[in-house]
């Protein structure tokens, strides 16, 4: 990997890159595997020291997201008063890539381990939370995450994107590109508690699922157990 | 060949029918059972497909306990297990004997393989499933082995296609109840492991099972536009206990596989999943929110599948064209 393409990398990270320098690191990566691991290491280092364990970078996305800067327009031609490549102005932009870059990570795939969901009193207080409109309800309480058990994992994986064409059937996605601001949210907290809703809201269709299943797969044993189950009160 | 066993199978249902107090769900429709003793005089089986049938209905006759382990994405639990038979109806318990004591508790019997549409009779799953799967997998034997204590056969039932995941089953040499079951991914990967390690002695269940009666599919405004190869309409009706929400769900299966369509309307105010793939255990899900029948509605795609065919069984849901609403 180059000198200049660490550097790149290493101003991107700092949100000091403009989109030209995306562009050129995106293509490095494509070309040099170690540059995408090293890509991989800087996001998961910085990760680790800002603590947001829901951000998950063992998958390249860079393809998804070269194909993405491809598609848009190219930029117009900055007036001259703007000449200072990295300038403020510059800045507001490349913070705006990098979040771009972020959001496309999480919205990837929703990862969320184990399927321990059990119908207590603090899980159901919890499962009324409004995805989208977070702002309008209480703080509920986050002593079903403090009591161990699942930890929503997002992962990245580019393979699918929903804003993919929906013009087949007469349908229309609604809200469904990346371009709605899910989760944009800066707070590793409230991004893991909507991380446990979703989680949560996801269980109850696996319920379903998976009692069809059991009816319809010739087996009981596998579907039952990825069902929520109930929590004994005592031994049974 | 196996229709005419079948058939003869059957024949002995409706004569159980009467021997066996009906729980009242079931009384006001005279269910038709399936007699579990005659399974003490078939022959073993011999070839892979045989065996595998003889699992399915051995999985409905048989009552036991046992231990066992799951070994999936979230680790190892162990786990006890009892299978009960009670009028007719499959009593099914898991218990975790590990971490938070939970448990798992089903109550089934023997399903149909899809809706019916007129007279037609329905075959039953067990039957019904033998003679299909044999178009969509490759079943082989391997080499015999011990689980649980138990002299056990395998079963390699790999697919014939990519648009589903392969399974290997290790089954009880003297009853044919799977002790061992293991998923396999597209990539041959086992993504999870169902294993028992003790097994109290099995009892053949000295009586009926009920049969799920025949039913009409109910109507919706929607339908899969695509789906893989092979997956039926399955006649399952379920509802979300938690939520008192009207969420039209339809699960399509080709008795390996199976994957969930679910479809409710968007209102405002009401919790929903963000569009895209998630992952819940080995479970995907593909979310699309969508405008169908002139409401935003929210399309759920569910299985255990490869995410491709997941994402494209949520890109070709289909309208009717004059939708009919309450």
């Amino acid at each position: 990997m180059s000198q200049n393409a660490r550097e790149s990398l290493s101003a991107l990270m700092d949100n000091e890159g403009d989109d030209l320098e995306l562009r050129r690191v995106l293509k490095t990566l494509e070309s040099e595997p170690d540059a995408a691991e090293a890509w991989r290491r800087y996001h998961l280092m910085r990760s680790l020291l800002r603590r947001d364990h829901d951000i998950d970078v063992s998958t390249d996305l860079s393809a998804g997201i070269m194909a993405r800067l491809d598609a848009e327009p190219a930029p117009a031609i900055e007036e001259p008063r703007l000449a200072p490549r990295r300038s403020s102005h510059s800045l507001g932009r490349s913070a705006g890539i990098a979040a771009a870059v972020t959001l496309m990570v999480i919205t990837g795939v929703q990862f969320y381990q184990g399927s321990d969901f059990t119908s207590t009193g603090g899980d159901a207080q919890l499962a009324d939370g409004e995805t989208r409109s977070s702002s309008t309800q209480p703080q509920r309480s986050l002593a079903a995450q403090a009591s161990g058990g699942s930890q929503a994992v997002p992962v990245g994986m580019p393979l699918f994107s929903p804003a993919s064409s929906g013009a087949q059937s007469g349908l229309m996605p609604v809200g469904a590109g990346f371009d709605s601001p899910l989760f944009m949210t800066p707070n590793p907290r409230q991004s893991q508690r909507n991380d446990q809703e979703q989680a949560r809201l996801l269980q109850s269709y696996l319920d379903r699922h998976a009692e069809g299943a059991a009816y319809g797969s010739g087996d009981v044993w596998m579907p039952l157990l990825r069902a929520s189950g109930n929590e004994t009160l005592g031994q049974r | 060949m196996v229709g005419r066993r079948i058939a003869r199978r059957l024949a002995f249902l409706s004569s159980a029918a009467l021997l066996f107090p009906l729980t009242p769900a079931i009384a006001e429709t005279q269910a038709e059972r399936f007699d579990c003793r005659q399974l003490a005089e078939w022959e073993r089986p011999g070839s892979p497909l045989e065996w595998f049938e003889r699992s399915l209905w051995a999985s409905h006759c048989h009552t036991f306990q046992a231990r066992a382990v799951r070994i999936g994405i979230d680790g190892v639990r162990t786990l006890a297990l009892s299978r009960e038979i009670q009028d007719g109806i499959e009593r099914e318990v898991a218990r975790f004997l590990d971490g938070p004591s939970v448990f798992f508790e089903r109550r089934g019997l023997i399903g149909r393989m899809t809706w019916s549409g007129g007279d037609e009779e329905v075959p039953a799953s067990p039957a019904g499933i033998a003679r299909h799967i044999e178009q969509y997998y490759r079943l082989g034997m391997g080499s015999d082995e011990r689980i649980a204590n138990r002299s056990a056969v395998r079963l390699d039932i790999e697919p014939l296609d990519g648009m589903r995941f392969g399974q290997r089953l290790w089954l009880d040499l003297q009853t044919a109840l799977p002790l061992k079951r293991e998923l396999i991914d597209d990539r041959g990967r086992v993504v999870e492991t169902f294993q028992l390690t003790e097994l109290q002695p099995p009892e053949l269940h000295d009586g009926g099972v009920v049969l799920d009666a025949q039913r009409p599919p109910p109507e919706h405004p929607w339908r899969p536009g695509w789906l893989p190869e092979g997956f039926i309409d399955q006649p399952i009706d379920t509802h979300d206990e938690q939520r008192d929400r009207a969420i039209g769900h339809r699960l399509y299966s080709d008795g390996l596989s199976t994957l969930s369509l679910f479809v409710e309307p968007i209102e405002e105010g009401q919790e929903r999943l963000i569009p895209g793939l998630h992952r819940l255990g080995i479970s995907l899900a593909v979310v699309r929110h969508v405008v169908g029948d002139e409401y935003p509605m929210q399309v759920v795609v569910m299985g255990e599948l490869p995410p491709r065919v997941l994402v494209q069984v949520a890109e070709n849901l289909t309208w009717r064209e004059v939708p009919s609403r309450e």
